[in-house]
């Protein structure tokens, strides 16, 4: 419409990793006037600034991506392949882009994700399909997504994507915290009566869960290359086993998270690939998919 | 551009729903206003039409009452002429009459003619004495110059002409 032009549209992209992370941008014939990102704790919240948004401007368009096992990518369109792969086709929704290559994913996934939220979402994305549109080189080339809790890789074979893989890092630390919080909880509202004797106790307790909880991030931090590393070695293997001979000719790691820089080094060291870090945005990355598809 | 999202976004309001109440109201205003300008430029269109005929009315009333003032005029003129014959007419009625009674009984009078300063009378009398007697002096009396001329008769009797002026001829003839 003529008039749409005119008009202030509002695109919000947000994602869970670790807490809730969202961008807000104001685009205006296309071209984006102002942009703020805002980070939540709780689910709650981020629900109930994007329903404020929403209310203060009709024209507003919510993107998000799925961080989920059940999706993945496909070097044809057709059922033939999805079948060959043991891909249960009846439960997944295809996205065929170009007639050539498709992204998938879970249709209980996606419903899940979509019924999560208490505010509508107008556009979902596959990660693989933020990764496809970021990938400027697509000869034999490995692109390495990294968030604080998820990995995701995508492989190309000559200029098409072929091989997709998705890991979710720090799952069982992430139980382990919310069971120990949990008992936590049980024993204040257990022991209700003695908190004021045991006060002590307790802030010694939360002190010491702190202090453990410090130590794990750091192991993590400094794990989260070794985990790079050792999937980029696993999915390789993978690549080249099940889906092509062609070699890899070079890693491009999109980070969102501020990985060491010395990871390229050491994957270099390791498997003997050229290997490169790009600093990404990914809340830009799928506004920018929505803004354009609107 | 690729579709990438395997959902696609609902079709959304341009305006909130405050503005679009706001909109209606303003575009009603607008229509209103707009019928009202083109309801006036109407009234105006049709009130310049009927000023001109009423104009024209104006002008062919001005020429009909100027013709009916110069009928009134030429009526009061002929009524003003009128009532003088009619009174002139009254006038000579009652000199007829007059006239009729100074005649005495012996004389016939045949025809008289009377003008506006003059009185002759044509008639026969037995004798001039009874014209001289009974006629002439209440004629003298009544105007200025008396002349008569007797004609005889074959049975001995006189015809006669009588001119009576209110101002004698010479006078008449100076002025």
């Amino acid at each position: 419409m003529f008039l749409e032009r005119f008009i202030k549209k509002q695109f919000i992209s947000f994602y869970y990793d670790e807490n809730y992370k969202l961008l807000i941008e104001h685009v205006k014939n296309k071209k984006i006037i102002d942009s703020y990102e805002k980070e939540f704790e709780k689910k709650e919240d981020i629900e109930k600034f994007i329903k404020e948004k929403i209310n203060e401007t009709p024209q507003t368009y919510v993107s998000s991506v799925l961080l989920t096992m059940n999706q993945g990518v496909m070097d044809n369109c057709s059922k033939q392949k999805y079948l060959e792969k043991n891909i249960d086709y009846d439960n997944i929704k295809i996205l065929c882009i170009n007639n050539s290559y498709s992204f998938y994913a879970s249709v209980y996934d996606i419903s899940k994700f979509l019924k999560e939220y208490k505010f509508p979402i107008d556009f979902l994305y596959s990660i693989f399909a933020v990764i496809d549109s970021l990938a400027t080189e697509r000869k034999n080339r490995f692109y390495v997504l990294v968030l604080h809790n998820y990995i995701a890789i995508l492989g190309y074979e000559n200029y098409k994507p072929l091989f997709s893989d998705f890991l979710i890092l720090n799952e069982k630390d992430e139980t382990e915290i919310e069971e120990i919080e949990e008992i936590d909880d049980l024993e204040i509202f257990d022991d209700i009566e003695d908190i004021n004797e045991n006060i002590d106790e307790v802030s010694n307790d939360i002190e010491d869960i702190d202090e453990n909880l410090e130590e794990k991030l750091n192991t993590l931090t400094t794990d989260i290359e070794v985990n790079i590393l050792n999937h980029l070695k696993e999915s390789l293997k993978d690549y080249y086993d099940n889906y092509s001979s062609d070699f890899i000719e070079k890693i491009i790691i999109l980070d969102t998270v501020g990985i060491d820089i010395s990871v390229t080094t050491l994957i270099e060291d390791e498997i003997l690939i050229p290997t490169e870090i790009q600093q990404i945005n990914l809340l830009k990355s799928i506004n920018r998919l929505s803004i354009e598809s609107v | 551009m690729k579709a990438y999202s395997f959902i696609k976004p609902k079709k959304k309001p341009i305006f909130k729903e405050d503005t679009k109440l706001w909109l209606i109201f303003i575009t009603f205003s607008l229509i209103l206003y707009i019928f009202f300008a083109l309801f006036l430029a109407l009234k105006a269109y049709f009130f310049k039409q009927d000023s001109q005929k009423l104009l024209k009315e104006i002008e062919k009333l001005k020429k009909q009452t100027t013709e009916l003032t110069l009928q009134k005029e030429f009526i009061y003129t002929q009524k003003a002429i009128y009532e003088d014959i009619m009174i002139k007419n009254a006038l000579v009625k009652q000199q007829i009459k007059n006239l009729l009674d100074l005649i005495p009984d012996p004389i016939t009078l045949e025809k008289f003619y009377i003008d506006n300063d003059k009185l002759i009378i044509y008639g026969i009398t037995p004798t001039k004495d009874i014209y001289n007697l009974l006629m002439l002096p209440p004629l003298e009396s009544i105007f200025e110059k008396t002349t008569t001329y007797f004609y005889k008769l074959p049975n001995g009797w006189y015809k006669f002409k009588s001119e009576n002026y209110i101002k004698s001829e010479d006078e008449n003839q100076t002025k």
